[in-house]
């Protein structure tokens, strides 16, 4: 039965013609004597049609005038023979009615959910909702909608999805987030493996209710991505929709934290969740849904874990949340979770694109305080993290060429903002959406096919010549240097030839050394980039540096 | 002591005693107050009954309560049980009609053969 069959309803002139006709039956029969011994079988089966009309007949007769058809409703959708009346939706369509206004408001909770398990709801040739074939009877939705703020509803909601997810799913545009969470959280923590139509219409379901609940309350989401057992499936089970996946961890993780800092302590608390599943449940990797949906919350992320970045091996990596400073997890720890986003490329590349965009943001931060104010050697802690997380050579260039083409582009992407303001809301969002643009961009430009256009060099490297880059842009525009103006004029056509290296990572590698040299003959731009690139940390990074390539 | 009630019923009334004329070695035994005419005339009367109860069943408003309860009007698992549960009870009918007609067939042969008997007998 479709949603459009469900538009049926009870004739009420049917009914009362078909209630009366019973009556008059029931009273025939009552009428019918003969006495003869040899009627006694017919005298029985009178007994029995009359018993039956009057027991089963007349009572759900009186049933459904009393109760306005509801329970008779909500039965008829398990009939079997669900095929929809044609004639009764033309005689609906006739008079252009529906079902009454609160036609399903006296039915009981069983019967919604038969009623709703009983509807087949058309899948596209992806297995996906089609959701024009689907003709919402609002009277329906808004019942079940309604219940599902109870606590005790949703639950049975809940249970009747690991059945009927794709029903479930159906509604879930107005469940309300208490309920969806539930049912959200017992589909990803009931899962099947088993190849079968089943568990894919429960995988979709499960990905629908995940998106919408991204959708309509990502924090309700963010707060159950604590759940072990959630992000087990979240990263394992390959049958959810990735897409949709991305999407959501995305926006929880993220949109969530950035839009309301006060649940930035939660967004951490998922990040200690997941890295603490990277050394096993994730040791091979993640599904590219969870994956990427990580790497594009990492900006919300890298401030608070780049400083805490101190002592490498199973120390504690304590990050200054909220509420004061707490464990977010060890280093091998969050060096193993880089490491299992690393193994999905587009993942790589958005982590790469994050860690740039992060660089440019804090140097131009501290700006003309480069060489004295901390800071700068936040984004060469993290980057050394990523580097030893990744035990590739083909991760290691994935990540370079990403870093690279995200530092040369990223400056376009935020040109006019002013080198020393804080990270707010909108910048870091922009930043999330440059990052995730370049990476997608990426994905293909880094494919082993390209592999000439790779700089044969790692991601630490091209930190530090986004560090070089950006404190000369600094140092050009620093009032405190007193630069003569030849000399600034100088170092902006040395940048500018930087700039015009566009994606050949190449070019801008040699523009970047020639920007040096430059640089090295104007003494107060030389000491302050000095002073910038010897600080602890960051001098460690020019070991992966090799200029001569 | 209660009287044995023979298989297939009292063939000849409805009264708690089995009617004695019903086979000839009784009517010998117990001397059957009615006449042969009588008895004919009775199970005549019982051929009527018998069909016209059989008429009455095969056209019970019963009937008219399935034809008015398709789909158009409702549907669902209850109504269909109903539907089922009914469907049965009229061919129940139906078989109990057929039987009684029968029953009268044989009832009616035998008062032929009562008037018969009167007739040799006069």
């Amino acid at each position: 039965m479709t949603w459009s069959a469900l538009l049926a309803g009870y004739d009420p002139v049917a009914i009362s013609r078909l209630r009366r006709t019973v009556f008059s039956a029931v009273d025939a029969l009552h009428a019918l004597r003969c006495d003869d011994p040899l009627a006694e079988h017919a005298r029985s089966a009178v007994r029995l049609t009359q018993q039956n009309l009057q027991d089963h007949w007349l009572a759900l007769l009186e049933e459904i005038m009393r109760s306005d058809a509801m329970i008779a409703w909500t039965a008829a959708a398990n009939d079997p023979a669900r095929a929809a009346s044609a004639s009764l939706q033309r005689w609906i369509a006739d008079r252009a009615i529906g079902p009454p206004a609160g036609l399903f408001a006296l039915a009981e909770d069983a019967d919604l959910l038969s009623l709703l398990a009983a509807i087949d709801f058309p899948l596209d040739s992806q297995g996906r909702f089609d959701a024009a074939a689907i003709a919402v009877d609002q009277a329906l939705v808004d019942e079940i909608g309604f219940r599902a703020t109870d606590p005790r509803f949703a639950g049975e909601l809940a249970d009747m999805a690991l059945t009927n997810a794709t029903s479930v799913a159906a509604l879930a545009a107005v469940l309300p987030d208490t309920a969806l969470t539930t049912i959200a959280a017992r589909l990803l923590t009931n899962v099947s493996w088993v190849d079968d139509a089943p568990t894919a219409a429960s995988a979709h379901g499960a990905s629908a209710v995940v998106g919408q609940l991204a959708a309509d309350d990502p924090a309700s989401l963010l707060s159950v991505l604590t759940d072990r057992n959630i992000l087990t499936t979240l990263g394992t089970w390959p049958m959810l929709d990735q897409e949709i996946v991305a999407g959501a961890i995305g926006r929880a993780l993220h949109d969530t934290v950035i839009a309301e800092p006060g649940l930035f302590d939660r967004g951490l608390d998922a990040i200690a969740a997941i890295a603490a599943l990277a050394p096993t449940t994730f040791d091979d990797g993640m599904l590219p849904g969870l994956a990427t949906g990580i790497a594009a919350a990492l900006p919300a992320y890298l401030p608070a874990i780049g400083p805490a970045i101190r002592n490498e091996g199973p120390e504690p990596v304590r990050v200054l949340g909220t509420d004061g400073p707490r464990t977010l997890a060890t280093y091998d720890e969050l060096r193993e979770l880089v490491g299992a986003l690393g193994r999905d490329d587009e993942a790589l590349v958005i982590v790469a694109t994050s860690l740039a965009a992060y660089t440019t943001d804090v140097v131009h931060e501290v700006g003309p305080d480069l060489a004295t104010a901390p800071g700068v050697e936040y984004p060469a802690q993290v980057a050394d993290l990523v580097r030893d997380a990744l035990d590739d050579e083909h991760r290691e260039a994935t990540a370079a060429a990403a870093a690279s083409i995200a530092a040369q582009q990223r400056r376009s992407s935020l040109l006019g903002t002013a080198a020393n303001v804080f990270i707010d809301a909108t910048r870091v969002s922009r930043v999330l959406r440059t990052a995730t643009s370049i990476g997608l961009g990426l994905t293909e430009s880094t494919t082993p096919s390209s592999a000439a256009a790779r700089p044969d060099r790692s991601v630490t490297a091209e930190i530090y010549d986004t560090i070089t880059v950006e404190a000369l842009r600094v140092a050009a525009a620093a009032e405190q240097l007193e630069l003569d103006p030849t000399d600034r004029e100088a170092l902006g056509a040395a940048i500018a030839l930087v700039d015009a290296a566009g994606d050949d990572l190449g070019v801008r590698r040699r523009a970047i050394i020639d920007a040096e040299y430059v640089a090295l003959h104007v003494p107060a731009v030389a000491a302050f980039l000095n002073a910038a690139r010897q600080r602890s940390g960051v001098d460690e990074l020019r070991e992966d540096r090799r200029p001569d390539d | 002591m209660r009287a044995r009630v023979p298989p297939g019923g009292f063939p000849l009334g409805g009264s708690a005693r089995p009617c004695r004329c019903v086979r000839a070695r009784d009517r010998q035994l117990w001397r059957c107050p009615l006449s042969t005419s009588a008895h004919a005339t009775r199970l005549r009367q019982r051929v009527d009954d018998l069909r016209r109860f059989a008429e009455q069943l095969d056209h019970t408003p019963a009937a008219d309560v399935d034809r008015l309860a398709g789909d158009d009007t409702w549907r669902g698992r209850r109504p269909a049980l109903c539907r089922f549960v009914l469907r049965i009870n009229l061919a129940q009918l139906h078989a109990a009609a057929d039987d009684l007609r029968w029953q009268a067939l044989l009832l009616e042969q035998q008062a032929d053969q009562l008037d018969a008997l009167a007739a040799l007998a006069s």
